[in-house]
C-alpha cells in the first residue's frame, strides 16, 4: 500500500534536492564566518586582479605621459592617490560581498533546515507504519 | 477585467501544460532575435554573419541554460569587433573583466536580464528593466542591467565610429587605443543611466516589500518618476545631452510594460511541472508533479434569450389553453 502522504514529502524533498539542494549543501557545510570569509577573500583576489588590470592598461595607453612626467612628479604622492582609490573601490565591493553572501548563506541555511524537518518527519512516519 | 483574469489563468495552464515545449522555443527565438541583431548591426566578420549559423547558434541555445546564450552571444560580438579593429577588442575585453567582476560574482543566475538589456537600450525602451528587476528580482538584479548597459554603450560606440576605427590609418594604434577608452569611459550618459537604474532597482525593490496596500503599483509609479528625475537632473548637471522627450515617453511606456508584465506576473519557479524519481524500501517512483491551478476558468454557459419568439409562445399557449376551455 503506497502512503500518499510519504510520497508527497519525498516528491518535494527529490524535487529540492535535484534543484538547490546541492548548492545549499555546499555552502551549508561551511560556519557561516568560513563560508563568507572564503568568498569576501576570492572578492579581494578578483578586485585586485581587476584593479591591476586596468591600471596595467592605462599605463600601457599612457605610456609616453607617463614616462615623460615620471622623473618630475611626486611618486609618493601619486602612489597614496592611487591607494586611496585601490582601498574605496575594494571596500565598496567587499562590502556587497559580505551583504550578498550573507543572504545567500542565510537563504541556503533556511531551505536545508525545511528539508532536514521534512527527512525527520519522514522518519517519523516510517517509525509509525 | 474578469477577462482579463480569465486570459491570464488560461496562459497560465497552457504554460504549465506545454512547458516542456514553450521554453525551448521561447529560448530559441530569444537566441535567433539577439544573434540576428548582432549581425545586422555589427556584422563586421562576413564568416559568422550568415543564416545558417545564427540558426544553428539559436537551436543550441533552445535546449542549453540561458548561460550559453550569454557566452555564445559574447562569442559574436567578440569575433566581429575583433574583425572590426584591434583596439577595440582590448576595450570588449576590459568591458567583459568589469562584466565578470560585478555580474558573475553577485548575480551569476539573471542571465536573462544580462542578454535582454542591450536590445531594450537598442528598442529605446530600457526604462523597463530597472522596474521589472525591483518587482520580481532582488537588489542584485542591478548588476546583470548594469553590465548590460556597459556592454551596450560599449558597442554603441563601436558601432558610431565603425568607419574611423576600421580604417586603420592615422594615427598609431596607441593612440587610436586611447581614443576608443577614453571615448568610452568618459562616456556621461553611460554613467548617468547606470546610477539611475541601479538606484531605481533598489527604490522599487524596496517599495514593493513594504507591508502597505498597492505596494507594487506604488513602486512602479515612484520607480519611474524618480528614473525621470536622475536621469533629467544628471542630464543638467553634466550635459550628457539626453532627449527629454524620449526619457518621458520611454519611462512612460516602460511603466506600462511594468503594469503588463506584474498583470501576468506568475511565479514560474513554483508553476512548473516536475518529474522526479526516487525510491524507498519497497517502491520505485516515477512522480510527475503537476501545479494547482488558483482559479478555474469558469464554464461558458450559452443562455439564448429572444424575446420576440418568448412572447410569441406565450400567446400561442393562452390562446391554445383558452380554446381548451371553449371546448
Amino acid at each position: 500500500m503506497i502512503n500518499e502522504e510519504k510520497v508527497l514529502r519525498m516528491t518535494k524533498m527529490a524535487s529540492y534536492e535535484a534543484k538547490a539542494g546541492k548548492k545549499d549543501k555546499a555552502v551549508a557545510g561551511y560556519f557561516k564566518g568560513d563560508y563568507i570569509g572564503m568568498q569576501l577573500i576570492v572578492s579581494f583576489v578578483v578586485i585586485t586582479i581587476a584593479f591591476a588590470g586596468t591600471f596595467a592598461a592605462y599605463l600601457f595607453l599612457n605610456f609616453e605621459e607617463v614616462m615623460a612626467s615620471v622623473y618630475t612628479m611626486d611618486l609618493v604622492a601619486v602612489g597614496k592617490q592611487l591607494l586611496l582609490v585601490y582601498l574605496i573601490i575594494l571596500v565598496i565591493y567587499l562590502i556587497a560581498t559580505y551583504v550578498v553572501y550573507l543572504i545567500r548563506y542565510t537563504k541556503a541555511r533556511r531551505r536545508l533546515a525545511v528539508f532536514l524537518e521534512y527527512l525527520n518527519c519522514l522518519d517519523g512516519t516510517e517509525d509509525e507504519l | 477585467m474578469t477577462n482579463l483574469l480569465v486570459m491570464k489563468e488560461y496562459i497560465k495552464s497552457f504554460y504549465a501544460k506545454y512547458e516542456e515545449f514553450i521554453v525551448p522555443v521561447l529560448k530559441f527565438l530569444l537566441g535567433f532575435i539577439l544573434f540576428t541583431t548582432i549581425n545586422s548591426r555589427m556584422g563586421y566578420m562576413e564568416k559568422i554573419d550568415s543564416p545558417v549559423i545564427v540558426l544553428v547558434a539559436s537551436l543550441l541555445c533552445s535546449f542549453m541554460p540561458l548561460g550559453m546564450m550569454v557566452f555564445l552571444c559574447a562569442v559574436f560580438l567578440m569575433l566581429h569587433i575583433f574583425a572590426l579593429s584591434l583596439e577595440c577588442t582590448v576595450v570588449l575585453l576590459i568591458a567583459y573583466l568589469f562584466v565578470m567582476v560585478v555580474y558573475f560574482r553577485f548575480a551569476p543566475k539573471n542571465s536573462l536580464l544580462l542578454l535582454v538589456t542591450p536590445l531594450l537600450f537598442m528598442l529605446k525602451i530600457p526604462y523597463v528593466l530597472p522596474l521589472a528587476a525591483g518587482l520580481f528580482g532582488t537588489p542584485a538584479s542591478a548588476a546583470p542591467i548594469v553590465c548590460g548597459a556597459v556592454i551596450y554603450y560599449v558597442l554603441s560606440y563601436v558601432a558610431g565610429n565603425a568607419l574611423a576605427l576600421g580604417s586603420g590609418d592615422g594615427d598609431s594604434v596607441l593612440q587610436r587605443l586611447k581614443d576608443v577608452s577614453t571615448g568610452v569611459t568618459y562616456n556621461r550618459e553611460m554613467i548617468i543611466v547606470i546610477v539611475a537604474f541601479a538606484i531605481t532597482v533598489f527604490l522599487v525593490y524596496g517599495i514593493r516589500r513594504m507591508s502597505i496596500s498597492y505596494s507594487r503599483a506604488i513602486a512602479i509609479l515612484v520607480g519611474t518618476l524618480a528614473d525621470i528625475v536622475i536621469l533629467l537632473v544628471g542630464d543638467l548637471m553634466y550635459d550628457a545631452n539626453f532627449s527629454i522627450a524620449s526619457v518621458i515617453l520611454g519611462s512612460i511606456v516602460g511603466a506600462l510594460l511594468a503594469i503588463v508584465l506584474q498583470f501576468f506576473h506568475f511565479n514560474l519557479d513554483y508553476a512548473r511541472t516536475e518529474k522526479v524519481q526516487f525510491e524507498d524500501d519497497e517502491y520505485y517512483y516515477y512522480v510527475k508533479a503537476v501545479p494547482k491551478m488558483a482559479v478555474t476558468a469558469p464554464e461558458k454557459r450559452v443562455k439564448k434569450i429572444t424575446t420576440q419568439r418568448a412572447n410569441q409562445s406565450v400567446h400561442r399557449s393562452h390562446s391554445h389553453s383558452k380554446g381548451k376551455i371553449k371546448k
